[in-house]
Parts: C-alpha cells; structure tokens; sequence
C-alpha cells in the first residue's frame, strides 16, 4: 500500500468510527491542519449518514416494476 | 379504481420484501396520473411523483408512531398532491390545483422531513451512476472494508479501488449538486 492507500484507509475507519480513542484523536489533529481533507471527509460522513440500504433496495424495485409496466405499455394507457 | 387494503402497504416489515409492487401500480398510479395531468404535469412527472411517494410511504411506515387511517392509495395520492403542488409552486407554474378548495399547505409537513428527502435524493442519484460505481459506493456507504471491496469486485490492487471509488464519490457528490432540490435542502 502506498501513502494515499493508507491515508483511504484511515478515512475510511474514521468515517465508520472504526477507530480507537487514540487514533481517532490522533486523526483529527492531522485534520486540523487539512482544511480540503477535512471538507472531504465532512462530504463523505454527511453520504453515509443518508444512505439507507432499504431505501437503496426499494429504488431499485420500484424501477425494476416501472421497467416491467413500461414494457406492457402501461403508462401509455388514458394519455 | 381498486383500492389497496388498509395497511397492506409496509404494514408489516417482516413481509415487505413480498409486496406485489406491480399491483401498487396498477390499483393506485391513475388517480395519480389523472391528478399531475390535470394541473399541467406529464406522465413522467406522475411516474417521479408517484415513486418518490411510495418511497415517502416506506419512509413514514418505519417511524413507531406511524398509523396509517386511509386506504394505501389515498394516502399515496396525498402524498403525491402534497408533492406536486410543491413543484407547481417552486416552479412557479399557477394551476387551478391551488384555487380546487383543498386547504393543503403545500408542504410535505407530516409527510416528510428534510433528512428524509435527501435519503431520496442520494438514492436517486446513487440510481444514475453506472453499475460498477452503484456497487462500490453501496458497499463503501454499508461500512464494508475497502480490501474487501476491492477484492469481491475483482481491483488488481487497492490503489485502483481507491481511485475508482473517489472517481464515484465525486460523480454522486456531482450528481447531487446539480439537482435543485437537494441544493434547496442544503
């Protein structure tokens, strides 16, 4: 793993609280002198607080019956 | 029009994933169609509406003190009116939607919270990414290590999962920032 991997790496248990006390304190000093890694990783922990993977899951049904309606031409009738 | 039998829809967690969505369509779409027609929308419109309002439904059904009283497609069909004289307004199209006696506000109000609709929205725009992105953000947003990621989905190394996952955060973030309404919620 090079530098950047390592620094993915750190974001990553950082974003999923997979750090311990220590490294996570450790972590947001470094952040303190990172203003763009620090916006970055403000983006990323506001994406994974949204995400919802039965709303995710439900998505993909819902467009999985419009595509099957669409196909009987469904949403053609009583224009 | 049939209606749905109360509290079919998301009534119980336990079974929704056997919820005929076909039949949600077929029983509750028209009316919904006829509403968005009439007040100056298309069929596309109703579609988004429509399932932006079932996803409203799921939503709102995983909330404790959630009591569904109407029947399932009423409560779509206010939902979606709710929804699509919003959009009349923000877009400043004036139908007679808001002159037909109904003394709706307008808002999502007891329908939706800002959180909940930008769920929607990253949903929404997770759906537009290609394939491989969707998949890589999925798992990465469900908290799945990235050596594992990178190994499932067949990366030589973790640098090309590294780069191809950032490429589709920026994509989404992209995505996101387009859409007027998430840039309203923000």
């Amino acid at each position: 793993m090079n530098e950047l991997d390592i620094l993915d790496k750190k974001i990553e248990n950082y974003v999923h609280k997979r750090m311990d006390e220590s490294e996570r304190m450790a972590f947001e000093e470094e952040l303190k002198t990172n203003n763009q890694l620090r916006e970055n990783i403000r983006s990323l922990i506001a994406l994974v607080e949204l995400y919802n993977a039965e709303l995710f899951d439900l998505k993909k049904k819902l467009d999985g019956t419009e595509e099957e309606l669409h196909r009987e031409k469904f949403f053609d009738a009583d224009k | 029009m049939q209606h749905q039998p109360q509290q079919k829809i998301f009534a119980d967690p336990l079974t929704k994933n056997q919820i005929d969505y076909k039949s949600v369509y077929t029983s509750c779409f028209p009316m919904v169609r006829s509403m968005v027609l009439k007040h100056g929308g298309t069929t596309d419109d109703a579609r988004d509406i429509f399932q932006d309002s079932i996803l409203v439904l799921f939503q709102n059904s995983a909330r404790e003190q959630f009591h569904l009283t109407v029947s399932n497609c009423t409560y779509l069909y206010s939902i979606a009116r709710n929804k699509w004289l919003k959009h009349v307004r923000d877009t400043g199209k004036i139908t007679s939607l808001e002159m037909s006696g109904d003394h709706s506000d307008g808002s999502d109000g007891y329908y939706d919270d800002q959180k909940r609709e930008r769920q929607r929205l990253l949903v929404k725009h997770l759906n537009l990414l290609n394939d491989r992105c969707r998949k890589i953000l999925k798992h990465f947003f469900e908290g799945v290590p990235g050596e594992e990621i990178a190994q499932t989905m067949d990366f030589s190394s973790y640098e090309y999962y590294r780069v191809a996952k950032n490429r589709c955060t920026e994509g989404l973030k992209q995505s996101m920032q387009k859409d007027r309404a998430f840039n309203e919620l923000m």
